[in-house]
């Protein structure tokens, strides 16, 4: 079920909502379950088929980590232990990452095996189950901690709430069940918080509309000039620039307004979500970049592999390479394929040049430029690396992302001169209009760089005429957003 | 937060209000014609409901541009490749390209077109009669042919009834659209109603012999269809733009507008096309159908031809590229020119 539904807004979403707070006046348990059985219809709204996986993974998952717990008390009471917990947090691991694998990777390495050693092996088709990689890193998480000692909770009802709760399950961001198992036990969610239900309209409308009204009609460009480029076109500078632009807003809207959203709608039933993007387009270098896009997911990869990796522990020449791995499986992370391998690679080395020049000059430099002058070039130039390595990351090959490329650096793209560009010719690979195509791109810039992150939205309402108001702003962007339904319009990151 | 509460209950109750009423209309909002969509007026009032034949979709399938023996330059009457369909089902390969793929009938045509190693000897070019003029226009400026391809539209599937959904809004629309028209069109001297800019209902002299739709008095039609005949100029254009085609044979078809069809049959742009280039008779082939009781050859909800009606169509179009009639034609091209 998408977030951008009539089903959704006008079915689920109500009724889950009434029956969480119906429910929890008689009993909190109930409130949970019923919160995790909607989750998982929810889940299964798409393909019922894979509940089962999606619960046998919850349950596997919870069983190991009971085990691990377990052994790993009797470990430190020096009793006898049955099994060693380190080795049962090993197996495990290697249960999850098997089931990612084979759904996510087998038909890739396959592929990869078959273009190199000239082989014919086939698996079939492999159906990937929607947000398999988040609810796999979820678990993966869950267990190490307890392993480590983390987990404080094992409630059974709330573990699998934490694993499937619906605003998050398919597209993040990424729990913590440390940030999540207390606020399913603390009996204040069970309350209606008519604050954190007013915020989470203003939050879900502003998610909506940067989905439907930006990401979606900005995608039908997105696609028109990489379809052109696809079927055998060199695209114009400016074309190929455009092309670019308008799939870095693409996805940003589309993920950001996702997790808005998810946000959202979990602030209705009293639960805080970790914030995902912190206006990540505003970032002044990559490694800002990196604290402000994706943040659950960079949290992840920071706690769960750069560190245990050895992260910036054992060298300096170690450390880059711990980034540049811990990047390069960010990027597969994203989905079977070369292009997005490269992507994190191209990231990774972006990262690994903005810490040697922090290092090498940045650091024992006085510094030269003003503030505000530094801020600016850094930016532009973060801004500029991060849309050149988005290019790669949409493109289907490597070819389609060489062309577009070399037309953006000027190499070799189709000739056209900027009047003619004023008359009409901004696009040729497709035919949409260019002037509606600068419609969306502009403002869009203007709110990536301009305005404060959506997170900071709050609801104000001490004031009667105030509340009115924004009542009224939401009602208005809540109907242009609902007006622009007709269609099927998955979010991006449903596919990784 | 003293209004938290306030606001939370007036947003959910407004939109829940819209929800109902939009959802309850919502079944209105699916359309499967293009004159019903922009009118805004229920399928069950003007969906054809007689059965149209299927098209195999290996029918549908464009040729490559090495192997094609026929290239279709069109606007959506071919887009569909519909018409095109009783071409190769007799053995023709046939390429459509659509007028925005090529941007035009430019100077640089016909090496452009040796450059993407076309080899056969026909090339259609289709206009609906609305465009006409514009078009020619365009083409007759047009200098460099900037080709860029559609992407993902070779089929390979058809049906007759394919559905768009629209959104909440249009179906409350159409549901008040509905009903207006059933109040005017119950008026004694009704003729014609202009549900929103882009359209008008008419009264169709014997409708319910021509049409299967429940309200089959009445037909719908597009506000911008030529109600004059074309000028004359229109021709000499059209033999312009045949000089820049060497020893390519252009066969020209005109569609009439559907008004043209039923409302303005007397029109003479069609005959002066026939006798000037050999170009299919349409609008005569079309009044012939219409005279034979051919019911429904202009769905009522739709600007376009029905499946039977592009059938015809495609009938017409091979008689003036088979064999026997190429050598008769070429030469009265030539003549003409």
């Amino acid at each position: 079920m998408l977030f951008n539904s009539y089903a959704f807004i006008f079915g689920f979403l109500p009724v889950v909502l009434l029956g969480f707070f119906h429910l929890a006046r008689v009993s909190h348990r109930y409130a949970a379950a019923w919160l995790a059985l909607a989750s998982l219809f929810f889940y299964g709204y798409w393909n019922p088929a894979y509940i089962g996986l999606l619960l046998g993974s919850i349950v596997c998952n919870y069983v190991f980590g009971l085990w691990i717990a377990k052994n790993r008390v009797q470990e430190s009471n020096r009793k006898p232990k049955i099994q060693n917990p380190k080795q049962l947090l090993f197996v495990a691991i290697v249960a999850n990452l098997a089931l990612l694998g084979y759904y996510k990777y087998a038909n890739f390495f396959i592929g990869s095996v078959n273009t190199l050693a000239g082989t014919q092996w086939s698996m079939g088709s492999i159906i990937l189950p929607l947000g398999i990689s988040f609810f796999t890193f979820t678990q993966i998480a869950f267990l190490v901690d307890t392993y480590r000692g983390e987990v404080k909770e094992y409630n059974f009802i709330h573990y699998v709430l934490f694993v499937t709760y619906f605003p998050h399950l398919i597209a993040g961001p990424v729990l913590h069940h440390k940030e999540m198992m207390p606020q399913f036990a603390r009996p204040s969610t069970y309350r209606i918080n008519w604050g954190n239900i007013a915020t989470g309209l203003m939050l879900f409308t502003v998610g909506l509309c940067k989905k439907t009204l930006w990401a979606d009609p900005i995608a039908a460009y997105t696609d028109g000039i990489f379809a052109g480029v696809a079927s055998g076109m060199t695209p114009t500078l400016y074309e190929a620039w455009c092309g670019a632009l308008a799939y870095t807003l693409q996805i940003y809207f589309d993920f950001s307004g996702y997790t808005d959203m998810a946000l959202g709608i979990a602030l209705m039933f009293g639960i805080k979500l970790p914030i995902n993007f912190d206006s990540p387009y505003k970032s002044t270098s990559i490694i800002d970049f990196w604290r402000r896009w994706h943040m659950t997911l960079s949290r992840f990869l920071r706690d769960y592999l750069y560190i245990p990796l050895g992260g910036n522990r054992k060298g300096k020449s170690r450390r880059y390479l711990n980034m540049m791995a811990t990047m390069l499986l960010g990027g597969l992370w994203h989905g079977a394929g070369w292009t997005f391998v490269i992507w994190g690679a191209l990231h990774g080395l972006y990262l690994t040049i903005n810490h040697l020049w922090r290092e090498a000059i940045a650091d024992k430099l006085p510094r030269l430029l003003p503030r505000w002058l530094a801020a600016l070039s850094g930016g532009t130039l973060t801004f500029i690396a991060v849309v050149v390595a988005w290019v790669v990351f949409r493109a289907a090959d490597m070819t389609q992302a060489t062309t577009m490329l070399k037309a953006m650096a000027g190499i070799s793209y189709y000739p056209v001169t900027f009047s003619e560009v004023l008359t009409g010719k901004l696009l040729l690979t497709t035919d949409l209009s260019g002037r509606d195509l600068i419609k969306l791109l502009l403002p869009g810039l203007l709110w990536v760089w301009l305005l404060p992150n959506s997170t900071r939205l709050k609801f104000l309402g001490n004031n009667l005429l105030l509340a009115i108001l924004q009542a009224a702003a939401v009602i208005y962007f809540l109907y242009l957003a609902i007006e622009q339904f007709g269609s099927y319009s998955p979010f991006l990151y449903f596919q990784f | 937060m003293r209004y938290a509460k306030l606001f939370s209950l007036l947003i959910i109750s407004v939109i829940g209000l819209y929800g109902a009423v939009g959802l309850y209309f919502l079944p209105l909002a699916g359309f499967e014609g293009d004159l019903t969509r922009i009118g805004m007026l229920p399928e069950k009032m003007f969906g054809w409901t007689k059965p149209q034949p299927a098209i195999d979709p290996k029918l549908l399938r464009s040729a490559s541009w090495q192997e094609a023996d026929v290239l279709v330059v069109g606007d959506s009457f071919s887009g569909e490749k519909i018409w095109q369909s009783a071409l190769v089902k007799r053995g023709l390969k046939v390429r459509t390209e659509g007028w925005n793929n090529i941007r035009g009938l430019c100077k640089d045509f016909q090496p452009w077109l040796n450059a993407q190693g076309y080899k056969g000897k026909f090339v259609v070019f289709e206009l609906v009669e609305r465009n006409i003029e514009s078009a020619l226009n365009k083409n007759l400026a047009c200098e460099r042919t900037e080709y860029h391809p559609s992407v993902g539209d070779n089929k390979a599937s058809f049906s007759n009834h394919k559905v768009s959904f629209g959104r909440m809004s249009i179906g409350i629309q159409t549901q008040l659209k509905a009903m207006q028209y059933s109040q005017i069109s119950g008026q004694i001297n009704f003729t014609e109603w202009q549900p929103t800019s882009g359209t008008r209902v008419h009264r169709i002299d014997q409708g319910c012999q021509k049409f299967s739709h429940a309200q089959c008095q009445d037909a719908l039609f597009y506000s911008s269809d030529r109600v004059t005949d074309l000028p004359d100029s229109t021709v000499d254009s059209i033999a312009t733009l045949n000089s820049r085609l060497g020893d390519i044979t252009p066969l020209w078809v005109f569609m009439p507008d559907k008004s043209t069809i039923y409302l303005h049959p007397d029109k003479q742009f069609w005959n002066k096309a026939e006798q000037r280039f050999n170009a299919p008779n349409v609008l005569r082939t079309m009044r012939e159908a219409l005279d034979r009781g051919v019911v429904d050859l202009y769905p009522a909800n739709n600007s376009h031809l029905s499946t039977t009606g592009y059938l015809l169509l495609g009938d017409l179009i091979y008689q003036h590229i088979s064999p026997a009639h190429s050598t008769t034609r070429q030469k009265n091209a030539k003549i003409s020119n």
